[in-house]
């Protein structure tokens, strides 16, 4: 109970700033202007995952660059919160890469080919991606809320140490 | 006493400086890290703004390319003699159906092959449309998006002719699209003597296209063969099977090539082996046209303008009676689009038969040889 609460509180305090909410529209159109311009660079009209599950992706890795951003610039558990920035956009990327795997020419495509793999293999890992397109957009989106959840336990000062929490200091 | 403490905390003093010290050098340099994502996202907006209006404002002129002539104009191996297969007019298991079905759900007529007046849209249109098209695609005059790079490849000859391969899916989008300007640049070199009402997926568009034979929407298999005769090329087609009501879906190369060999043809096993070795295969459509390969589809046409969406496919609410009449009296741009993504196959089989067909003497066709290097 305690957790949830500071949690919810440390997400209350980052958008308690209209920057924040700045910097997580910002995120969110720049994530999304990737995603429109690969598919429009390549035809991608279709996809076979529905369509909100694009947007809850790049909607929950706006929102995690937004508590990474916090949180470094408060100094709380830099390092990590460096790494869940660096996820996010991570996570967005592969998701429309991921998504761009219908019928016409795969973005992944050409970088398959460049680590060195042949036709039947790209084909192949197209082909399952195509198939489980949905599970594995699903699977980024799940990471996501995992790194969310994770970086605000993070940066309400919890860990949780043989059963005790352990508070950290906010030195700003 | 004092001196001792007051050593101890000038020492937990030091320490705290220097741990300070390096805590600020690495929030500095991660604050660096993120200040620079943030920038490269802003880079990312104003690349995609650009982007996006760029690829709606370009008009889709046809850019001359540098396709490279390859040396040897055949693999060792792939100048050989066979029958190709003729496919059965109709499949049991997957029959037509007569009932009509709603927009983004219908198979109304699937499987059913074209009549006369129909197959004469495609078999008999003057060369004055494919000339007229190309006019306006090389003007600049088309607002689809009409338009290839192809790669120079070896040729796969077969009883003497170069051939047309296509590669496709049934249930993807671009192929339900590919396959009407397709047919009408085949059918400057040749004639289809029967051709089948199709669509691509529920869940790809539903678009009404053509089949080359009678397709197995029901169940995941491969169809090969078509109804087509030329003198000057062969037809090679490859079509991958997905339920229908389904999504896009595409088998492995190495399950197609499977089932290809078990259907013990030894033009069609041979092509197949031809494509895994130019090892270049991205997606669906994928063609060769002689000595020229096109991964996907040459353009996107599937309505008057190119859509920016999948929410609203002017295709996706026209009849197969719809096309066929706007192909008969073309007036739409969606009608000189395909003329146009026609006009480009054409001009790449004319660069690969020596201009040798009637059509390759369209000064159209010429200039789209020339503009684009091939």
């Amino acid at each position: 109970m305690y957790g949830q609460t500071s949690r919810i509180g440390v997400l209350k305090r980052i958008y308690a700033s209209y920057l924040y909410w700045l910097e997580t529209a910002v995120a969110f159109a720049a994530y999304y202007a990737f995603y429109i311009v690969l598919i429009s660079r390549e035809h991608l009209i279709f996809e076979a995952a529905p369509m909100y599950i694009i947007y809850l992706l790049i909607a929950s890795s706006a929102v995690l660059l937004t508590i990474a951003t916090y949180s470094i610039r408060r100094q709380l558990n830099v390092s990590k919160s460096a790494a869940a920035g660096g996820w996010s956009v991570f996570a967005s990327a592969a998701g429309t890469a991921l998504i761009s795997c219908g019928c016409e020419s795969p973005i992944i495509a050409p970088m398959l080919y460049l680590i060195g793999l042949n036709a039947l293999e790209v084909s192949s890992l197209i082909s399952y991606i195509v198939s489980y397109q949905i599970y594995l957009l699903s699977f980024l989106f799940l990471l996501n809320l995992l790194f969310i959840y994770y970086s605000l336990g993070s940066a309400a000062g919890m860990r949780h140490t043989k059963g005790k929490v352990k508070m950290s200091v906010d030195i700003k | 006493m004092e001196n001792e403490k007051e050593g101890s905390i000038r020492a937990e003093e030091k320490e705290l400086k220097k741990e300070t010290s390096t805590l600020e050098s690495t929030v500095k340099s991660l604050k660096i890290i993120t200040y620079i994502s943030l920038l490269i996202g802003i880079i990312a907006i104003v690349v995609a703004a650009y982007a996006l209006f760029g690829i709606r404002t370009t008009p889709p002129v046809v850019q001359p390319t540098t396709v490279q002539p390859i040396p040897n104009t055949t693999f060792a191996g792939y100048n050989i003699t066979g029958t190709l297969i003729t496919p059965p007019m109709s499949i049991p298991s997957d029959p037509v159906i007569t009932a009509q079905q709603p927009f983004g759900t219908r198979l109304t007529n699937i499987n059913a092959p074209l009549n006369a007046s129909e197959l004469a849209a495609i078999n008999d249109a003057p060369n004055s449309y494919y000339e007229k098209a190309g006019e306006m695609l090389l003007n600049g005059s088309l607002t689809n998006e009409v338009g290839t790079t192809p790669t120079a490849v070896p040729m796969l000859i077969v009883n003497g002719k170069p051939s047309v391969i296509y590669l496709g899916s049934i249930t993807c989008i671009f192929c339900g699209e590919n396959r009407w300007a397709m047919a009408m640049a085949l059918s400057r070199f040749g004639n289809f003597t029967a051709l089948f009402k199709g669509y691509s997926s529920f869940g790809d568009g539903d678009l009404p296209t053509l089949y080359w034979s009678p397709a197995h929407y029901n169940q995941s298999t491969v169809d090969l063969g078509s109804f087509y005769k030329s003198n000057y090329v062969n037809f090679i087609a490859i079509e991958d099977t997905d339920p229908i009501t389904g999504g896009f879906n595409l088998q492995p190369l190495n399950v197609i090539q499977q089932e290809i060999n078990s259907a013990g043809n030894s033009v069609y096993s041979t092509a197949m082996a031809y494509i895994l070795k130019l090892n270049n295969f991205q997606g669906t459509p994928y063609t060769i046209w002689g000595k020229y390969n096109v991964g996907g589809a040459d353009a996107v046409v599937l309505g008057n303008t190119t859509p920016t969406s999948a929410s609203s496919l002017p295709m996706t609410y026209m009849t197969h009676d719809q096309i066929f009449q706007q192909l008969s009296n073309p007036s739409s741009q969606f009608a000189w689009s395909e003329y146009a993504a026609a006009d480009l196959y054409v001009a790449m089989i004319c660069s690969s038969i020596n201009n040798s067909a009637p059509v390759c003497s369209l000064p159209a066709i010429k200039q789209i040889e020339a503009s684009k290097g091939i």
